[in-house]
């Protein structure tokens, strides 16, 4: 039988501890070069774009093969989707940027 | 010498610096959380920048320079006073050491919605006010970088720490609201709690 990725992930949660050996054999071949686990790790700097290329490349590919990971990985973006949504388009006040503008122009003044 | 209120030095500031006003002020909204003290913050921030022109190099980061200002700002403020809610999400939980790699709110999540189309309804307000909840150093990095696109070492500059402890305050700042945003889906019906146990 066929374990569901829930399944595999809450074996590995409730492993040895910090789970690596478990789910390094679950690991599929294909998924490699690198483990489930070492691509969990890097998937903040992944959606970053703070990897190198070869580490880039290999956290694409890991995901891209690992059905068990890129459950993760689409929640990971869709969770940047709606912060970066969230980020309106707010302008300061007009009495704000004239307070600023006196600000600015009392300062230069007492300078001069 | 040119000094900050040399006419050259002004009008340089005002095509520089002032064309952030919008960044700097949504910046001192998300840090503050409130109208009235993000306007003092922004007036602060440029009179600070405006004083500490001569300072500055022409053609660099500008906006990261005076979003750094801002924030030193607020944090100032905020050691004169400290506002009774900020003190409240000071408590977040800390001390649970490190995190699992496995993110536990994705394992939930993964069985009833894999492709997390609860997220779409969770209003703009809602994440906003979570992010303003966050312990001011989760809170920083998760703007600057989440919100404002900033790269790690930019953030590292401007907040004065190694670019490991821009990843850590990431990290852990978007555990946090990740987990927040999800019980608060799982509360309005957007997503149904899984049962608990390994599925075969």
């Amino acid at each position: 039988m066929i374990m569901s990725f829930l399944g595999r992930v809450k074996r590995l949660l409730g492993g040895n501890g910090d789970g690596h050996q478990d789910h390094d054999e679950d690991d599929c071949p294909e998924c490699r070069p690198i483990s489930c686990m070492e691509a969990l790790e890097r998937v903040h700097e992944y959606l970053d774009g703070e990897l190198g290329e070869v580490s880039h490349s290999e956290v694409e590919h890991h995901f891209s093969m690992c059905q068990r990971c890129y459950p993760h990985l689409r929640l990971e973006e869709r969770f940047r989707d709606i912060l970066h949504q969230s980020q309106t388009q707010e302008k300061a006040p007009d009495h704000l940027r004239q307070q600023v503008l006196d600000l600015l122009a009392a300062e230069a003044g007492k300078m001069n | 010498m040119t000094e900050p209120g040399d006419r050259k030095n002004t009008v340089d500031f005002h095509e520089e610096a002032l064309p952030h006003m919008d960044a700097v002020f949504r910046f001192a909204l998300r840090l503050s959380g409130a109208q009235d003290q993000a306007e003092d913050l922004v007036q602060e921030t440029f009179l600070r920048a405006f004083r500490a022109w001569d300072q500055y190099t022409p053609g660099t980061r500008c906006k990261s320079w005076l979003f750094t200002i801002c924030r030193n700002v607020f944090l100032r403020q905020r050691e004169r006073g400290q506002r009774h809610d900020e003190i409240v999400s000071e408590n977040v939980d800390r001390s649970t050491g490190p995190f699992e790699v496995v993110n536990p709110v994705w394992v939930k999540a993964v069985e009833a919605d894999p492709e997390g189309d609860f997220f779409a309804s969770i209003v703009d307000e809602e994440v906003l006010s979570r992010i303003q909840e966050l312990p001011e150093d989760y809170r920083t990095a998760v703007i600057l970088s989440d919100l404002e696109g900033f790269r790690y070492q930019e953030i590292a500059d401007m907040t004065d720490v190694p670019v490991g402890t821009v990843k850590s305050r990431l990290f852990r700042g978007r555990r946090v609201l990740q987990k927040a945003l999800y019980e608060y889906a799982v509360s309005m019906g957007y997503i149904s709690e899984t049962r608990e146990g390994p599925e075969e």
